[in-house]
């Protein structure tokens, strides 16, 4: 039974990654990433996207604060964290979020404030529903390893 | 948590006297692990890039600016009676958009040393501007590539380093990735180097890689 769950994982990841890519949210810089984890770095690609959810709310926090701010007027220093935010999410093939942060630079070039709140609205959405994907993926992940071991008890033993 | 040979701001020593002695004159004698030093200032940036090259079997070391990186090579002017002949960098990967000091300055500062000028400097970009291709092919940059960097990337980077023993490989022409080219390079590389000409001509001509079938986006922007 519990090998029969990871087939069935599997195939829910594979879906799951399928509707990520048709949706243009992930891209093939994202597969790259998946070819670079191996036994020797086995957890290579949570890994790195967990960094960039921890640098991607930062900057979400910085470009809200900046916002908000009723005396704002510091568009550079926006485009600063917007590049920033660009750069990670291309590296990881987070492909949407990347192409918001492109149309928030060009209203943040043109000092266009509403503009900017805009889109600030639109990357959070997209932020979140990348990142409850990849939450997903990653339980699906850990559910896989987790029945594939139960699935060879006779490798367990050997721990005995 | 991170693999040891990440170097951070605290952990960069400079090698001690009883290390191999060796000149880093850029050239690569084959038998060892080409050396690479990998400068970004994004951490997610450094991860990737750390990965591809130890994927690649090249010994990396990362820092995360140029200032870290001068620091690295011996080249942040502070006096040392040692000099640095014991590094053996083999490649030097930057990123251009860096807080502090740019890629570009970087580049400059390196290929001003004597000691590390014929080392192969590539740069790294999410921005496609060609003034600033320009600018650091003129440099000196042994190619300038585009984000995001790929394994493919660095295993034609680490071909084109260990096949120059002085025979030129005949350079590839510009990959085309979707709907833009991602790799400029100037070829051959000793061109790029000794060259006194002010403008570079990125139309025809014997020594130009770029592909023309698909001219990159001109942005205005820098």
């Amino acid at each position: 039974m519990l090998g029969w769950g990871v087939d069935r994982l599997r195939a829910d990841m594979s879906r799951l990654l399928a509707i990520l890519f048709h949706q243009g949210v992930l891209d093939e810089q994202f597969l790259q990433l998946q070819q670079l984890q191996d036994e020797s770095s086995p957890n290579f690609v949570s890994e790195v996207v967990n960094i960039y959810f921890h640098e991607s709310e930062k900057l979400l926090r910085n470009l809200r604060g900046l916002l908000l701010d009723r005396e704002f007027s510091d568009y550079k220093k926006m485009g600063i964290h917007l590049n920033q935010f660009m750069g990670s999410s291309s590296s990881i093939g987070a492909n949407r979020v990347r192409n918001v942060c492109v149309a928030f630079r060009a209203a943040s070039e043109q000092n266009n404030r509403a503009g900017c709140l805009r889109a600030l609205e639109l990357l959070e959405h997209e932020y979140c529903y990348l990142k409850n994907k990849l939450h997903e993926l990653f339980q699906m992940e850990q559910q896989r390893v987790l029945a594939a071991g139960a699935r060879y008890p006779l490798q367990q033993q050997q721990q005995h | 948590m991170f693999s040891g040979d990440m170097a951070t701001a605290g952990e960069i020593l400079r090698r001690s006297l009883t290390d191999e002695v060796g000149v880093s004159k850029g050239s690569f004698s084959g038998s060892e692990e080409l050396h690479v030093l990998a400068v970004d200032d994004s951490f997610v940036d450094r991860k990737v890039i750390e990965r591809l090259l130890k994927i690649s079997s090249c010994k990396v070391t990362v820092v995360e600016s140029g200032s870290r990186a001068l620091q690295y090579l011996g080249l942040d002017g502070e006096k040392s009676s040692v000099g640095f002949n014991d590094l053996k960098i083999n490649l030097i990967m930057t990123d251009y958009s860096m807080p502090g000091m740019t890629g570009y300055e970087l580049l400059k500062k390196i290929k001003e040393s004597s000691a590390f000028r014929e080392i192969p400097v590539v740069i790294m970009s999410s921005e496609n501007i060609l003034t600033r291709i320009d600018r650091c092919l003129e440099e000196g940059a042994e190619e300038y590539i585009i984000k995001p960097v790929k394994l493919s990337d660095v295993k034609r980077i680490k071909d084109v380093i260990m096949g120059g023993d002085g025979k030129q490989k005949k350079r590839r022409s510009v990959r085309k990735r979707g709907r833009e080219d991602r790799i400029y390079s100037l070829s051959p590389s000793s061109l790029v180097q000794s060259s006194s000409s002010p403008a570079f001509d990125f139309l025809p001509s014997p020594f130009s890689t770029l592909s023309l079938s698909k001219r990159p986006k001109l942005q205005t922007r820098d």
